[in-house]
């Protein structure tokens, strides 16, 4: 479908209402959040002037957090909380919430013409990430979550609930990437004495580092110094992903997405110190598919994830804003003899997506040309023939795909996830 | 049996399909000068540009960053006429250089390439023609008469000699677009207001002249009705019988009533005149007897530029869907076509002998 058009052409999202009076073009579905700042959600929404007459053509875009099938939904109550609203009157503009175009806006302007009408969307720090709640295999509708959606629709005014034949309703996500920073080696010991026998069993378990992409194995280096009669038996090393869900009150799931359970090199004999083993684990989605409630970074349908990233707290974030708030620890467990109980500890870490291929360009138009006056001297060139061509032309390939795959395929036509 | 008809109609592009965003496609942001080049000017935000279609070459448009208000191609070469306001430049694209540049002291509100070397510049007193040739500056032609007061400038045209110019002019009056003309003799310095919409020249050999004649064709949709005049202007050359004047009626269907011509392009190899309206009707005459050879409908946008297409000896133009077509005498079938549907066999062996065409062999015999 997307063949390739040169090196120059520019992917974009396009989506039609149903009604083909408005169509909305995103350059992209992910928006990352560099902690710094988060990917501006800028696009062109292209209007049939004619059909308006007089309504207005709103964008909003919320961040709802669905914890309960909408199907179920019988008395009006719907099982979700919106967790962020923003919302901008795309046409007629407004004067106060005119920016300088984006590249990209320029860009889709110049080839869809003068109904073309730009928005932008700058989501506020601290605003949730998308993440999905592993629905299990039977599962119809929509999973619940953190989900972003934006909407383009006509309307009297922003309050107005929208028709679905002219709205366009696309699914986005937002989704974080932490940056590799310094950070010390997570690491913890335990130690364990017997009320009926002498010395103890000292653990001491560290992981190669603190940020973990998704995909990466992680080494967990274990040592064990046994000053005990008795013998360890084996190691349990489980990574376990924590979701805390703040709704009312917040509830937390845990879950674990890798496991090893290791006899090589057990038992750990008595008095035996110094036993030193690195394990590697990889938490993956893949392994993990059959777990219903398990946390993914926001799915998009028809397009695989991962597991959710953790959620980078900072002093400012606020849990009930947050939704979903996910956690990653590595457990290290050793099985001593039969009522002897275990011994634990366990190691917090990030996982988070790689840096993404490319950082957005900081939102600069390309048009950005000193004004000159009326008193333009003669000498002035009135045509730039020394471009090579490239500086207009390299942006003009676009390809666009459609959103909605879904209705190409002719089911679930309601479906606002695709 | 299919249906012969006189003229032949091509497609040649649609310029949506080469990236022409269709707002810019109009009278005052689009250009066509010969059927070479069509020149676009597209605005964003603060950058303007122009783009260059090769009419050769039409997939790979060239587009350049501009500050001019107005962009005419040579009709011939790549060099390009800039203006904004009063600034004129011409540049050679081959070879990147400026070629010339000039200041007026009054805007220029409408100007034209009129020949390979000279561009006409039309402002709001008066017309000078510039030539390319050395460091010549602009030269005025005449002052502006009366009657184009309040008009917008639509076309400026020449005989082949540039003895004599033309102005034309429309305005909104009643409801009815009015049309005028101020038609200008360069060698009796004489002017002479003409109610007309669109008119063109042409050197017509008439049959048995030694020398071709000057003529001049205009159309009008008055307020009694729609003409065609073609008239012989200045002395006849030397041996040439006069060309006696034609006027005949140009017929507009009930439904079009506030149709009127927009565009005229004569063939000389053919000895016929198209005439455009602006709801995109053609009609072919014959510049000899003035006789309407064929007409319909061509386009259901309006037509808003014509030239004339060289490889057929016929009119191109382009719609405001951006579709650049063009119209041609279907040199196969019009004398067939003339015989037959015209019943006029006089007219078709005329048409057969002046451009040599096919179709009128058994016309001897009768």
């Amino acid at each position: 479908m997307a063949h390739q058009n040169g090196p120059t052409a520019t992917k974009v999202f396009k989506k039609t209402s149903p009604n083909g009076k408005i169509t909305t073009y995103l350059g992209k579905r992910d928006f990352i959040d560099h902690l710094t700042h988060t990917d501006p959600i800028d696009g062109i929404v292209l209007i049939d002037p004619d059909y308006l007459q007089g309504r207005k053509v709103f964008a909003h875009v919320l961040a709802a957090f669905r914890y309960g099938r909408e199907d179920l939904d019988v008395l009006g109550l719907t099982f979700r909380k919106d967790l962020y609203l923003a919302n901008f009157q795309v046409y007629p503009p407004l004067e106060e919430q005119t920016k300088p175009l984006t590249n990209l806006q320029e860009r889709l302007i110049r080839k869809l013409g003068s109904n073309a009408y730009p928005f932008y969307f700058e989501l506020p720090p601290n605003a949730p990430a998308s993440v999905t709640l592993q629905p299990a295999p039977g599962d119809t509708g929509k999973p619940c979550g953190v989900d972003y959606e934006l909407k383009t629709f006509v309307a009297d005014n922003v309050d107005e609930k929208p028709h679905k034949r002219n709205s366009v309703r696309l699914a986005i996500r937002k989704l974080t990437y932490a940056p590799v920073e310094p950070a010390p080696q997570p690491s913890a010991e335990a130690i364990k004495e017997f009320m009926m026998s002498p010395g103890n069993i000292k653990l001491e378990a560290s992981l190669d580092k603190e940020k973990y992409y998704h995909g990466e194995s992680i080494a967990v280096n274990v040592l064990v110094d046994n000053n005990t009669n008795k013998s360890v038996k084996k190691i349990k090393i489980s990574v376990r992903q924590f979701a805390d869900i703040c709704l009312f009150s917040t509830a937390q799931y845990k879950c674990s997405v890798a496991e090893i359970d290791s006899e090589e090199g057990f038992p750990i004999q008595p008095n035996q110190i110094g036993f030193c083993k690195v394990f590697y684990l990889t938490p993956l989605l893949s392994n993990n598919r059959d777990k219903r409630g398990l946390a993914l970074d926001g799915k998009l349908k028809h397009e695989d994830t991962n597991l959710a990233s953790s959620t980078i707290m900072t002093e400012s974030s606020q849990k009930e804003n947050l939704g979903i708030v996910v956690s990653y620890k590595v457990k290290v467990r050793l099985i001593l003899g039969f009522g002897s109980g275990d011994l634990c500890v366990e190691l917090r870490f990030t996982l988070t997506h790689p840096k993404p291929a490319e950082s957005p360009p900081p939102s600069r138009p390309i048009s950005v040309v000193p004004k000159d006056g009326d008193n333009t001297p003669v000498d002035t060139d009135l045509i730039q023939l020394d471009t090579n061509g490239v500086e207009p032309d390299k942006d003009e390939d676009f390809i666009f795909e459609d959103f909605a795959r879904l209705r190409l395929k002719g089911h679930d036509p309601d479906d606002t996830e695709a | 049996m299919s249906q012969l008809l006189p003229i032949r109609f091509q497609e040649h592009l649609q310029l949506q399909n080469v990236g022409i965003n269709a707002a810019n496609i109009g009278f005052s942001t689009l250009t066509m000068e010969s059927d070479k080049y069509i020149c676009v000017r597209e605005k964003v935000g603060d950058t303007a540009q122009v783009i260059i279609i090769d009419m050769n070459d039409s997939s790979n448009p060239i587009r350049r960053p501009i500050s001019a208000d107005s962009a005419i191609m040579n009709p011939a070469s790549k060099v390009i006429a800039l203006k904004a306001g009063k600034t004129l430049q011409i540049f050679n694209i081959e070879m990147k250089s400026k070629m010339k540049s000039h200041t007026m002291t009054e805007d220029v509100i409408f100007w034209k390439w009129i020949s390979v070397n000279t561009v006409a510049l039309v402002t709001e007193a008066c017309v000078y023609h510039w030539s390319m040739e050395g460091d010549s500056q602009p030269q005025k032609m005449f002052d502006r008469h009366t009657n184009l007061a309040g008009c917008q400038i639509i076309n400026y045209r020449t005989d082949a000699a540039q003895k004599w110019l033309l102005v034309v002019g429309i305005s909104a009056q009643q409801n009815r677009v009015v049309g005028a003309m101020q038609l200008y003799s360069v060698d009796r310095k004489i002017s002479q207001p003409i109610e007309g919409h669109a008119a063109a020249f042409c050197q017509f050999k008439m049959e048995g002249n030694p020398q071709p004649s000057t003529l001049f064709s205009f159309a009008v949709r008055g307020a009694q009705g729609g003409k065609l005049h073609i008239i012989e202007v200045g002395q006849p050359p030397q041996g040439n019988q006069p060309f006696t004047k034609k006027a005949v009626d140009v017929f507009f269907p009930p439904e079009a009533q506030n149709d009127f011509p927009v565009a005229m392009q004569m063939s000389q190899k053919h000895g016929v005149a198209f005439l455009i309206t602006k709801y995109g009707y053609i009609h072919l005459y014959d510049i000899e007897t003035g006789t309407c050879i064929y007409m319909n409908r061509i386009s259901g946008d309006t037509i808003f530029v014509t030239a004339p297409h060289e490889a057929t000896s016929g009119i191109i133009g382009v719609n405001r869907k951006g579709q650049v077509l063009s119209v041609s005498v279907e040199e196969d079938n019009i004398v067939q076509y003339v015989t037959n549907n015209l019943q006029n066999p006089d007219l078709a062996l005329k048409i057969a002998s002046r451009a040599n065409l096919p179709g009128a062999e058994d016309l001897f015999v009768r």
